[in-house]
């Protein structure tokens, strides 16, 4: 009988925790795609995000003996890459006055959206939603990230992220709170404007 | 205080949920993953002669502790502190220099093993070497 591809895919990571460097190589070729759509979605500049992947690549090689297997491994990749983005976002605003350089960015984007030829509703929404994460604390952020986006479960975050689920749950619910103002707020202000 | 209402937060979770699945999904890129690969490898080869030298280098650390002590407590065991300290002490009249480096425990050791005579000459030799017939002791009066 043939492995199923879960199966498979715990021997690879058996065999990469071993330092099998070509049972890597083929669990990354797997989560390439979706790692590259979420840098993308936090830098917004295609060269920036492949730097994001390769080094999230590299930090996740160094660090997979202790990947204990407690939460999905698409989880664990998911927080190096959140953590390798806010190391490379330190590493700019500590040369440059831009402590908000993934906002800046966010609102550039928004901008481009809105001001396009024919823009598209949904694509405005889309950016100020993303616009809106970036000016949440880094803390609440990252718990929103993994929940919508990597689609973790609290508990996986919670273990992913070495922290209770308690405290997972009330991040969630002061960033989600926090989320739902802001909207408020810009719709209160996109409605005067008219 | 206010109890959480989840439900006010639906439409929040809603739009990140529908924000996550239009996240676009770009095919996957061999350069990319060549390049980040080959990093990786650059990385790990050098290490591995090191792992190896680890417990190379901890043995050869653990041999010299030992030779080092086994050293220590040979020349300094009570046996040559007290042949040392046997030296007549005369606080007007310092001891002279000894020339010729004094024997050893295990130079004594093997002197009695090849019998009395070797012994006492060993015994004679530390003795001028600590007390030569010319140190001033000898010249000054008996009291």
């Amino acid at each position: 009988m043939s492995a199923t591809p879960s199966e498979q895919h715990a021997d690879l990571i058996a065999l990469a925790r071993g330092g099998d460097l070509e049972a890597f190589s083929r669990l990354m070729e797997e989560s390439q795609p979706q790692l590259m759509g979420q840098a993308l979605a936090f830098c917004g500049d295609h060269q920036r995000a492949q730097d994001l992947v390769q080094e999230t690549m590299i930090a996740a090689w160094k660090s997979l003996p202790r990947f204990d297997g407690s939460c999905r491994f698409f989880t664990w990749l998911y927080v190096i890459l959140l953590r390798q983005h806010r190391r490379a976002l330190g590493w700019f605003s500590r040369r440059l006055p831009l402590a908000t350089l993934e906002q800046q960015a966010a609102a550039n984007r928004v901008e481009a959206a809105t001001t396009s030829a024919a823009p598209n509703p949904e694509a405005v929404e889309a950016e100020l939603l993303r616009a809106m994460l970036t000016a949440l604390p880094a803390r609440h952020r990252e718990v929103v990230r993994l929940r919508f986006y990597a689609e973790a479960s609290e508990a996986e975050i919670a273990t992913a992220l070495g922290i209770s689920p308690g405290t997972v749950k009330s991040r969630l619910h002061h960033a989600l709170t926090n989320l739902r103002r802001m909207k408020e707020k810009m719709n209160q202000l996109r409605h005067g404007a008219h | 205080m206010s109890t959480p209402n989840p439900d006010a937060d639906q439409p929040m979770r809603d739009a990140l949920q529908r924000d996550a699945a239009q996240l676009p999904k770009p095919d996957f890129d061999p350069r990319l993953h060549s390049t980040a690969m080959r990093r990786i490898r650059e990385q790990a080869e050098p290490s591995i002669p090191q792992w190896n030298l680890v417990p190379l280098l901890t043995s050869a650390m653990v041999v010299a502790l030992l030779a080092s002590i086994a050293f220590w407590q040979i020349h300094s065991s009570p046996e040559n502190k007290i042949a040392v300290q046997s030296q007549p002490d005369h606080p007007l009249h310092p001891p002279v220099a000894p020339a010729v480096p004094r024997a050893s425990l295990l130079a004594y050791r093997t002197a009695a093993n090849e019998g009395d005579a070797a012994l006492f000459a060993l015994l004679d030799r530390d003795a001028a070497s600590l007390l030569p017939a010319s140190a001033p002791v000898f010249r000054a009066p008996l009291p």
